[in-house]
């Protein structure tokens, strides 16, 4: 699993394909439960993007489903959100 | 002991607080999620960092202890089955209310109003132990089970007590040079003041440098004051506030907050008090500048999780007793016998409540 940057314009094609997760408001380990959940539902070489505002989670959540994605981006507002890019093996 | 009051000792306090909640928000230092990422996903990066700031506070206050300035002795506590026990309970606690006594201060300061209600119910946790104390958990739970002086390594060894981590240092580095898993110029190298960019004031910081920051912060503080620990001193505020509200009676009336929260029976606010609230604050200026502050609110659906993990965190820090800093921090850099049974107790309840909240989803064991 390897770390790709990810800025706003690539973001915007990202988010237009891919699978959208809204866990704002949840905290650990709430956010790694559901993205082993949705990763698990989705094609091989789809993306699943999850919109948190859980600092740890940037970290905790790549790492959940690390078997499972071969690159991960983490997206940040500056502003306490985040969104953690993933891509399905 | 300092008197707090003196200017010198106040500052060393308030500044030794800001730096270790810069540290934890930085780090993204987290117990929980070191035992629950190595139990779960068998990834051991952020115990690693853990690792490594215990072993510095054993050098650093092994050191402090030899050279005759520590203001206090190493803290050890009485053990038997009570600390697993209260390991274990607080534990489950840590994992279901989504945080350890150090992560969810400094996610307070992180705006999480999840952490806070976690921390105030932790303090209602307190008051209902210490009015069932007397009655039940002296009786039937401390005198029975907490049968063992305490016994510490590094205590014991007084003078040559340096001597343990010295040996786990060059161990250590040894095993991991062998392994090729550490290659000292290049460590020397990513340590240099260049490599410090103005980037890296926003990003996350190593866990590893972190844990060494920690390690020698916390030797600072046993200089000070004495044994670093989160839920001791939240305790203190618990029966401060308490006591303004329905009167200092209620604490001199109670033998838990007069002989062993506030152990000399002075009811007002310490150093490790002011500690508590600056490493709060020093974790919200982190948050701030990094762009990771914000106003969180809790989902209705986790109030559960907030209110019900923090009272089972009040009640297991107390029972064990001390929180996973105390305990798993202090208590191991000390090698202290009731550190390491606390920890056991601690490890097997994120187990199962882990093993639990990942029952759907599937656990990576």
């Amino acid at each position: 699993m390897e770390e790709r940057t990810v800025n706003d314009e690539d973001l915007k094609e990202i988010e237009q394909n891919a699978v959208m997760i809204d866990m704002e408001g949840e905290v650990c380990p709430y956010p790694q439960i559901i993205a082993r959940e949705e990763i698990k539902k989705i094609e091989s070489g789809k993306i699943v993007v999850i919109k948190t505002d859980h600092v740890m989670a940037t970290k905790a959540v790549p790492q959940s489903v690390s078997n499972d994605v071969s690159y991960f981006g983490i997206w940040k507002s500056g502003s306490g959100q985040y969104k953690i890019i993933l891509w399905k093996k | 002991m300092l008197e707090y009051n003196n200017i010198f000792s106040l500052s060393a306090t308030l500044l030794i607080g800001l730096g270790f909640g810069i540290l934890l928000q930085k780090g993204r230092f987290c117990f929980t999620s070191a035992l629950r990422d190595f139990i779960a996903f068998k990834d051991t990066r952020v115990l690693n960092g853990v690792i490594i700031g215990i072993v510095t506070m054993m050098l650093g206050t092994s050191i402090a202890y030899v050279l005759g300035i520590s203001s206090s002795n190493f803290w050890v506590s009485n053990y038997g089955l009570s600390n697993i026990i209260g390991g274990f309970v607080f534990g489950i606690g840590m994992v279901y209310g989504g945080g350890c006594a150090s992560g969810t201060l400094y996610r307070a300061g992180e705006g999480y109003i999840h952490y806070w209600l976690v921390l105030i119910s932790a303090c209602v946790g307190y008051i209902a132990f210490a009015a069932l104390f007397p009655e039940i958990f002296l009786p039937y739970f401390f005198v029975p089970l907490q049968i063992f002086d305490g016994y510490s390594v590094i205590s014991s060894l007084e003078l040559f007590s340096p001597i343990v981590p010295v040996l786990l240092i060059f161990a250590s580095v040894l095993y991991l040079r062998n392994r090729n898993k550490l290659i000292i110029n290049q460590t020397i190298q990513s340590l240099k003041l260049s490599n410090i960019s103005s980037n890296s004031l926003k990003a996350e910081w190593d866990t590893k440098l972190v844990g060494v920051g920690m390690g020698v912060l916390a030797t600072l503080w046993f200089v000070i004051w004495g044994t670093l620990s989160v839920t001791g001193p939240q305790a203190r505020w618990t029966g401060l506030v308490y006591s303004e509200l329905f009167g200092i009676e209620t604490l001199q009336n109670n033998i838990y907050w007069n002989s062993v929260v506030f152990r000399d029976g002075i009811f007002s606010i310490s150093l490790d008090m002011i500690l508590f609230m600056s490493l709060i604050f020093g974790a919200f200026i982190s948050a701030y500048l990094s762009g990771d502050f914000k106003i969180r609110t809790i989902k209705t659906s986790r109030i559960p999780n907030a209110v019900i993990g923090g009272l089972i965190m009040g009640f297991g820090s107390r029972m064990a007793p001390g929180c996973n800093i105390s305990n798993t921090f202090s208590g191991l850099a000390f090698l202290s016998v009731a550190g390491f049974i606390t920890s056991l107790g601690l490890l097997l309840g994120v187990y199962v409540a882990t093993h639990w909240m990942f029952r759907k989803s599937g656990c990576a064991i």
